[in-house]
């Protein structure tokens, strides 16, 4: 369980404080309000501070393992709280793993750190953390915060003063589906580590851009959820000399999409090959029976689970125009280097 | 990239940490965020994929210090 110390590498002791309180149910409903905490997105829970605390640990502790060198790449899945402020919570987020091992990696290991998010959701808290600090570099793909929470992760949110230019938004359209998405991520991610030369990577995995999840409008598949950690990993080792940490995030159909898209993040992270096929019968036995749907019968998605989507070229279009932009200065920094002085 | 070797202490590939208690991170039941949603995938990685892994070697399963 991370310490009061570790937790206040990011956020305020007022508001350790008071998460602290609120789990012993100490805190008076007026103050709550001020830290986000007692909403219906973020509700006050007994012990909530304790549980927050153990899942930064786990993360701080897949750090330590990946830059003592006990490890090439650790995974906490129980992380990804990418919305959670210095002072307040947000979007189901008390503690914010990410930033607070973030920090820990600068200050503990001097490190570089590129942080690649693609929950469906901006991943504010973090780039808001390191908005002005040009050592830690963001990279947040989700969908356009027109009709999404948190509503931020524009592509002019570059960073401020030293750190400006170092925080990459791709905020993708409504109905983006695995080819677009994966392009867009693709390129990105492929050309902003070669520009950042991170010593390590920290990757956040929400699994909340399936077609089926409830709380988000995208309609990526199960291909998406093979192919992201199978370039962190390949860029990981290409870069950092394999450091990679991952966490988890969101994830709301937590019957038919988070349960492979994790398996195949820990199958690509332990250099396995992810899996294809039908599903385990036993695991489908044991489950079916608890879930409000029917499981699916194997680890890629059928042909066919959504309509088509007809605005599919403008969307695509969009999403290539929207990388154009984001990349740009790093582009044209990279061309003018070369040029003859 | 390198594999780890039988004879001499290696780093590790990847390391998976976990806990129970990560459960205890729960707002309600009927809230979307659901962590139950870590044993259906340690679950399905047990059934079905464990048995390929060459855990022995080169993964370890970490509890969470404390
Ligand atoms: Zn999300």
């Amino acid at each position: 369980m991370a310490t009061d110390q570790e937790l206040e590498l990011i956020h305020d002791p007022a508001y350790v404080n008071a998460v602290r309180l609120a789990g012993k149910g100490k805190l008076p409903k007026e103050k709550a309000g001020n830290f986000g905490i007692g909403t219906e997105d973020t509700p006050i829970f007994p012990g909530m501070h304790e549980a927050s605390a153990l899942l930064v640990g786990g993360t701080l502790q897949a750090v330590d393992y990946v830059m003592t060198g006990k490890s090439q790449h650790a995974l906490n899945l129980g992380g990804g709280l990418h919305h959670g402020f210095r002072g307040k919570a947000s979007g189901f987020c008390i503690y914010n793993d990410s930033s607070v091992a973030i920090k820990y990696l600068q200050e503990k290991y001097h490190a570089r750190v590129l942080y690649v998010d693609t929950d469906a959701h901006h991943g504010d808290g973090v780039q808001w953390s390191f908005y002005d600090d040009p050592e830690v570099c963001t990279l947040s793909i989700h969908e356009t915060g027109r009709y999404l929470f948190p509503g931020t992760g524009n592509i002019n949110e570059r960073g401020q003063g030293k750190g400006y230019g170092y925080s990459f938004n791709i905020p993708v359209d409504a109905f983006t589906e695995d080819d677009s998405w994966l392009e867009s991520y693709t390129t990105a991610f492929t050309e902003i580590v070669e520009f950042f030369k991170p010593d390590v990577i920290l990757t956040q995995n929400g699994a909340d851009s399936h077609y089926f999840d409830p709380l988000t409008h995208l309609s990526a598949t199960m291909r998406i959820y093979r192919e992201i950690p199978r370039l962190a990993h390949k860029l990981a080792h290409q870069y950092c000399e394999g450091r990679w940490v991952a966490v988890g995030g969101g994830g709301y159909d937590i019957w038919r999409v988070v349960p492979r898209a994790w398996s195949m993040l820990w199958m690509e992270m332990s250099s396995n090959p992810t899996p294809t096929g039908p599903l385990s019968p036993e695991w489908l036995d044991t489950w079916q029976p608890d879930s409000p749907v029917t499981l699916p019968q194997s680890w890629d998605d059928p042909e066919g689970i959504y309509e088509p989507i007809p605005r599919r070229p403008e969307i695509t279009e969009k999403n290539t125009l929207t990388v154009e932009k984001l990349l740009y200065p790093i582009r044209s920094n990279q061309s003018s280097s070369v040029k003859p002085t | 990239m390198a594999k780890p070797s039988r004879y001499l202490p290696m780093t590790k590939d990847a390391v998976f940490v976990f806990s129970e208690e990560l459960l205890t991170y729960k707002f309600s039941n009927d809230h979307p965020f659901n962590q139950k949603r870590l044993l259906l995938t340690l679950d399905l990685l047990k059934k079905r994929v464990l048995l390929l892994m060459r855990i022995s070697s080169s993964q370890e399963w970490l509890p969470i210090r404390n």
